[in-house]
């Protein structure tokens, strides 16, 4: 067990440094530059900064500097936000999109599961469609969508919440839900498409045949082994939903980390778009690292330190 | 035991998300609403006005620095800050600024003018690497400085005692009091960027000398600003708390306004102009800005200075600023808009779409037979892709040419403008001061702005002439002279004057509407 986790987190450094080499080249590829101002600037200045920043040695040695400073956990200084390192703007926003991210979860698991338990026990009723449905209409709905009509009805038609910012519970509401609603319909199918799976097996119908209530045998047997293609599912849908999303945050003016992914790269802020990669690749890596774990938790047919590494 | 497992692994997860969000809300603490709030866009690059070099930043470095000017806030001309008065030598080349004794930095040293002298001189110190050094670059000995090539002695800047600044320039530049309302020129405090380095800037340790101090910084969410007694004018200053919000998104900036967490608000989406114009309280007026087309001059067949005028003369720009942009836009009459100063400009020949056809004939592509196809290149963004639609229609309705759109993100736009590795494009210009030069300038030949190729020695002789001419009248006649040819040989086609429009509250007042924008956060108050 020791071991397999010990390689494992050997093949998410080797991932990161791929990945993060290959965001430098891409990055450093694109064309217009962190310099490059509606106000041109004279190629003295250009140079002063580009020697400020670093930017004035070969790509080569930028690069080796730049890995050798990664190294030491020094993601470099913004190019945008000068007052602030990169792992100053991490630090700053990773955990208010990752508190964003925990309530869109709990939406997401709290909304999801039920739903589909429901519609599986129901399986082919008219709350089976409805609650499919709705699924359905959820993952095909854009976020920012169902973050307008939610502005539209809790903000303006009824001014039950603010409309932006983050700080207190009541504003994170809204955005929460934007958030998790589409997770919550991926869950809720998914959820349901694996109890269905397993409800059809020999030692549910044993189960029944023991005289236990229809709700005992969903949720305490046939539960653990239908959550497997959802944890499966989540392993990536939480490092993308703890790493912050650009709509939502955008929406709802909230300091997250979601924005730095996109914005880093219009602004051709090098540091900071390299750095918000590199964080999520690993956060991926990591969790991904987790689903494995928990596929041992959940189903005792699966042995974990047997699988390959 | 499994399942226990499972729990156990479930009640974990519970309890570090809920310590979490605990951690998070308890480290915002919750301030009550300040006196007055506004959206100031977007988070800014930087509270060291010297390498800043955008707008919202100004917005907020103005109200924590005063330099040796401020803003009127009805025109946006320099009048007296730190500096009571100033006096300029016969031959324009020594300014000597009398400084007041009377106001403090927040933490209570008296303003003297050795910190400008400090702050003008880090400001080109090339370490310091501002981008806007070069406003600078009249003083003498500046240039070579900011290049490493001289010294900080060789400097035309010297503070003989505490209230006396004297700056002695390279060539007289009437336009230095417009200059020096540059955010990237605002004092700093040595003894502070000296201490604590790169950290001078935090909050705990940040010291300005402006009406108001900085009470707490969220990153990308506020800025909490309250006044600053030892402000000479403190008196004056009607708020006494500040938020200048963060917010990029432009309809989320709309509904922060709309549902009163803010009172002002900057340029409201364009998309939603027929509902926002109608507003009382929306507050609009020509700007100091020019939306133009711009042409590349190395190539053909844009070298030809009768295409360039024939594809100007085509333009309706009556057309295109009232139906395309639809905010109150003025077709350009010229280039440098009017109301800059005392400066008249020169006329740009009105819309005429047979001389058109006629000089294009000329100019061998009669109907626009055998005119290559070309690009017209924009940042994109759905108000430079409307514009640039109708500018392709009319060339092509009009002319018989065949321009292909392409649009580019900003950066990509503004290298490739820069490198001339373009067709034509769109183009705008915003001053920087007020001074017909903060447009002209744009097209000097080989400067960064100019964007086109184009030069012209003629254009250049009279900017130097008019910058040695003392007497403002003359001056701006020189200038004139000078645009004359520039909308002569147009290697840019003026379009329209561009707006200010702004959402505020009917409950601020001394907001005043000028063809900067400029709106001092000093001389705001709020109606009881």
């Amino acid at each position: 067990m020791t071991r397999f986790v010990l390689v494992r987190l050997l093949w998410v450094l080797l991932t990161v440094w791929l990945v993060v080499s290959g965001s430098f080249v891409l990055v450093r590829s694109l064309p217009g530059g962190p310099f490059d101002d509606a106000r041109a600037l004279d190629p003295v200045i250009r140079a002063n900064l580009a020697a400020a920043y670093d930017l004035d040695a070969p790509l080569g040695a930028q690069y080796l500097r730049y890995l050798s400073r990664v190294a030491r956990f020094d993601l470099g200084p913004s190019l945008k936000y000068r007052d602030f390192s990169v792992t100053e703007i991490v630090a700053e926003s990773l955990p208010v999109s990752a508190l964003l991210g925990s309530c869109a979860l709990a939406v997401a698991l709290l909304v999801g599961l039920p739903a589909g338990a429901l519609a599986a026990s129901r399986r082919g009723s008219w709350v089976d469609s409805a609650v499919m449905g709705a699924a359905t209409l959820g993952l095909a709905l854009p976020n920012f969508v169902l973050a307008g009509l939610l502005v539209l009805l809790f903000v303006f038609h009824w001014a039950l919440f603010p409309v932006s910012g983050s700080g207190s519970l009541r504003q994170l509401v809204l955005p929460s839900i934007a958030l998790g609603l589409p997770f919550a319909a991926a869950i809720a199918r998914l959820f349901r498409a694996g109890l269905l799976e397993v409800l059809g097996e020999d030692w549910i119908r044993t189960a029944r045949a023991k005289g236990l209530s229809g709700a005992a045998v969903l949720w305490g047997h046939a539960a653990r082994p239908a959550l497997l293609p959802v944890v499966s599912f989540l392993g990536p849908a939480v490092a993308g939903i703890l790493s912050g999303s650009l709509v939502v945050e955008r929406v709802f003016a909230i300091a997250g980390m979601g924005s730095h992914f996109v914005e880093s790269a219009f602004n051709a802020d090098y540091n900071l778009a390299l750095g918000v990669v590199m964080v999520y690749t690993a956060l991926v890596a990591l969790l991904n690292l987790l689903v494995d774990l928990a596929y041992g938790l959940l189903d005792p047919r699966i042995e974990v330190a047997a699988g390959t590494a | 035991m499994r399942r226990d497992r499972v729990r156990l692994l479930g009640a974990a997860a519970l309890a570090a998300v809920a310590a979490l969000g605990a951690v998070a809300l308890g480290s915002r603490s919750l301030t009550a609403r300040a006196d007055f709030a506004f959206c100031n866009q977007q988070e800014i690059q930087s509270l060291d006005p010297a390498v800043t070099s955008g707008v919202p930043e100004a917005r907020i470095l103005t109200a924590l620095y005063e330099g040796l000017v401020r803003a009127d806030p009805r025109t946006g001309a320099p009048i007296p800050g730190m500096a009571e008065s100033w006096s300029v030598s016969a031959d324009g080349l020594t300014w000597t600024f009398a400084l007041r004794g009377d106001s403090r930095w927040t933490n209570g040293d008296p303003v003297t003018a050795r910190d400008f002298e400090y702050s003008f001189r880090r400001v080109l110190d090339p370490r310091t690497a501002a981008p806007y050094a070069d406003s600078l670059w009249c003083l003498r000995g500046a240039q070579a400085f900011s290049a490493g090539t001289g010294g900080a002695e060789a400097l035309g800047l010297r503070a003989p005692d505490d209230r006396t600044l004297v700056l002695e320039l390279e060539r007289p530049t009437p336009q230095l009091p417009a200059l020096l309302l540059l955010a990237p020129l605002l004092p700093v405090h040595r003894g502070c960027v000296e201490t604590w380095g790169r950290e001078w800037i935090r909050p705990e340790h940040i010291v300005t000398n402006g009406p108001f101090r900085l009470v707490e910084r969220r990153v990308r969410d506020r800025l909490r600003l309250a006044r600053h007694e030892g402000y000479w004018g403190a008196a004056d200053v009607a708020l006494a708390t500040i938020d200048a919000y963060a917010a990029d998104g432009i309809t989320t900036q709309l509904n922060m306004y709309l549902t009163g967490q803010v009172d002002w608000m900057v340029k409201p989406p364009t998309s939603l102009y027929a509902s926002v114009l109608a507003r009382p309280d929306a507050i609009r007026g020509p700007q100091a800005g020019a939306t133009f087309l711009r042409f590349n001059t190395t190539r053909a067949p844009f070298d030809d200075p009768r295409v360039r005028r024939a594809l100007a003369l085509a333009l309706d720009r009556e057309a295109l600023a009232r139906d395309i942009m639809r905010g109150g836009e003025l077709p350009a009459t010229s280039f440098v808009p009017a109301g800059l100063g005392g400066y008249v400009p020169a006329t740009l020949a009105p819309a005429d779409a047979d001389a058109a056809r006629a000089l294009l004939a000329q100019a061998g592509y009669p109907g626009g037979a055998g005119f290559p196809e070309f690009e017209l290149l924009y940042p994109h963004n759905e108000s430079t892709r409307d514009f640039c639609e109708a500018v392709a229609a009319q060339w092509r309705d009009r002319l018989g040419l065949r321009p292909r759109l392409v649009n580019q993100a900003w950066k990509v736009y503004l290298d490739s403008t820069r490198q001339l590795a373009y067709d034509a494009s769109w183009g705008a210009w915003t001053a920087d001061y007020l001074d017909a030069t903060s447009f002209l300038d744009c097209f000097k030949s080989g400067v960064g702005n100019n964007r086109t190729g184009w030069s012209s020695a003629r254009y250049d002789a009279l900017l130097v002439q008019a910058s040695g001419q003392q007497d403002p009248l003359a001056r701006a006649a020189l200038l004139a002279q000078a645009e004359a040819v520039l909308l002569d040989e147009l290697p840019i086609a003026p379009v329209y004057q561009r707006i200010c429009l702004n959402l505020v509250s009917g409950r601020v007042q001394g907001f005043h509407d000028n063809v900067l924008d400029l709106h001092p956060l000093r001389d705001l108050s709020i109606s009881p």
